[in-house]
């Protein structure tokens, strides 16, 4: 009997003690480091209350990447999800043709962002890069694509889409499909047009995938890091130096725990506020068939 | 007018699918050519063809790095999957104390961005001397949130007759969850399994800091690598750099061709209701 009752937290032991040590217990170790100062190589780890936090508000850098990252994150997650949700009303049938084109459309999802980032680095190299041999035989000025801010971000821009958009085709396309016929045979004996039946019928009966692939892609697209580590560095000068990079450099090159922990913690904290919000707001509108 | 949107309909995904394609064609064109003919403008096509391939895998660290990728992602598909279905059979089936905080638990650590756990489990491997060594790269991913949620809700839908009537022919939890169930839940257990072994293929930030030596090291590591010593070069190598991003990513296109049909099932599953 008491093997009978012991039973089901044998099957999760496993489970939790895995994601006790390395997913739990990491979130109650980085508040406590972020109230230390430490750089991994003394004994002591002296409490110095909320002054990582204070001298991190106080950073122009951390300033400076939260903007970078900002400013990424509201061009990449609107476009990423327009573009997916106009061309997703194209490929809706099962044919040969529409799952042809969503697997082409799915292939840089998934390659590695080392190995997308590195073609992209030749693709836009201002020197020899096929980007500035076009422009050379167009009698044009290469431009020098990662020695100019905006430029440099253009390209991490315009590469989290392409690479990203399969992914929310595979989805919208999966949440049109499953939108009940009777609407578009309905619309349709009305004589409604294409673009009515998207803003009247489609868009609002797809809007939980929508909201699902807002939540997900801000969340992603403001831990981007590797493409950077790869393509730039963070530079030129700080114009790409996005969160998690300025949280690699602190905590793993310059070896300040607390103030890396402190960074983790606010990431953390703003991606929660986030996701509270628009539970808050977008759910009252999102439209449950 | 029928006849029009159709046309513009095909123009549109061709020329969207030309730019989905066109990197990653150019960047395998590029890995066959040879470096001197960068500058000057020509294609020129390396001889033998393949030359910038077998010269990553067979003078190189590359081969090394192939290995110890393959190894580690599947030693972690395995194990985790594993842990995952034990899991999620209590979850899915038995009423017990605290059930339903743990699955609350579980819920809300899909919530928690990944890179919050790497500086204590950095610390937690240094502390445990496993800094550099296969079980630093093992270890934190053998619990996974995503699949026990996805085996436990794909769980919830096996009528629980089935369970019942081979309780009754004195059956074992055990022996339900892995005669019975397993083979029931094959397209779940698939995809899922696709999803972990190219998470691991990919991963580029944990092995990035806990992995020193060419010993452990993996692919993503190894070919980020290769970028920097090729652009501290006088001349950088593009055509190899790219050869080498293609011996990383083509193992991950061929399996994801072979397997696309698990890979859009898993993706849609865990978002769409249905």
């Amino acid at each position: 009997m008491n093997l009978k009752k012991s039973r089901p937290y044998l099957y999760l032991l496993p489970a939790m003690v895995f994601l006790g040590i390395f997913v739990y217990w990491p979130i109650l170790r980085s508040v406590d480091l972020s109230f230390r100062s430490w750089n991994f190589l003394t004994i002591e780890k002296p409490l110095v209350g909320l002054k990582n936090y204070v001298c991190l508000f106080q950073s122009e850098r951390f300033r400076n990447s939260f903007y970078v990252t900002a400013v990424m994150v509201f061009f990449i997650v609107p476009l990423r999800l327009i573009l997916a949700l106009f061309l997703s009303n194209f490929l809706l049938g099962e044919d040969r043709e529409n799952s042809f084109f969503r697997v082409l459309y799915f292939l840089p999802f998934i390659m590695s962002y080392v190995s997308v980032g590195l073609i992209w680095s030749w693709i836009f190299n201002g020197d020899f890069g096929i980007l500035s041999r076009v422009s050379l035989l167009l009698n044009l000025t290469p431009l020098q694509w990662f020695l100019k801010p905006n430029l440099a971000r253009s390209v991490l821009v315009i590469l989290s889409i392409w690479k990203e958009l399969g992914y929310d085709i595979i989805l919208f396309v999966a949440g049109i499909q499953s939108i009940s016929k009777d609407y578009y045979e309905a619309a349709r004996i009305d004589g409604a047009g294409l673009f009515h039946i998207f803003l009247h019928i489609t868009f609002p009966l797809v809007s939980p995938v929508t909201y699902f692939l807002l939540i997900v892609s801000v969340i992603n697209s403001f831990q981007m890091f590797t493409v950077v580590d790869v393509m730039t560095k963070g530079g030129p000068g700080f114009a790409t130096d996005v969160l998690v990079n300025l949280l690699y450099r602190t905590s793993f090159v310059e070896f300040n725990i607390g103030k890396g922990s402190a960074l983790a913690i606010v990431l953390f904290l703003f991606l929660l506020i986030l996701t509270y919000i628009k539970n808050e707001t977008l759910g009252k509108v999102i439209h449950y068939e | 007018m029928n006849k029009v949107f159709l046309i513009l309909r095909k123009v549109l995904l061709y020329i969207v699918g030309f730019i989905i394609v066109f990197p990653i064609a150019y960047g395998l064109i590029i890995s066959i050519t040879s470096v001197t003919s960068l500058g000057g403008g020509e294609f020129i096509l390396m001889k033998p063809l393949f030359k910038n391939y077998t010269d990553l895998l067979l003078k190189g660290t590359f081969f090394l790095y192939i290995r110890n990728t393959i190894f580690i992602s599947s030693v972690v598909t395995a194990l985790s999957l594993l842990i995952s279905l034990l899991a999620a059979y209590p979850l899915s089936r038995w009423h017990f104390k605290g059930d339903k905080l743990i699955f609350t638990l579980i819920l809300s650590s899909l919530m928690i961005p990944s890179h919050i756990t790497l500086i204590p489990n950095y610390l937690t491997m240094a502390k445990l001397k496993l800094l550099d060594t296969y079980s630093a790269m093992v270890l934190p991913f053998l619990g996974n949130a995503f699949t026990l949620f996805f085996f436990r809700q794909q769980m919830k839908r096996l009528p629980s007759s089935l369970d019942e009537a081979a309780t009754i022919d004195g059956a074992s939890s055990l022996r339900i969850l892995f005669q019975i169930f397993l083979p029931l839940m094959q397209a779940t257990i698939i995809s899922m399994m696709i999803f972990t072994f190219l998470g691991q293929w990919n991963s580029y930030i944990w092995p990035l800091i806990v992995t020193n030596s060419d010993r452990i090291r993996t692919i993503q590591i190894g070919l980020s690598q290769l970028y920097k010593q090729e652009a501290e070069e006088s001349i950088t190598n593009w055509p190899l750099v790219m050869a080498g991003c293609f011996i990383v990513s083509l193992p991950i296109i061929v399996i994801f061709l072979l397997s696309q049909k698990y890979f859009i099932k898993g993706i849609t599953e865990g978002s769409v209701k249905t």
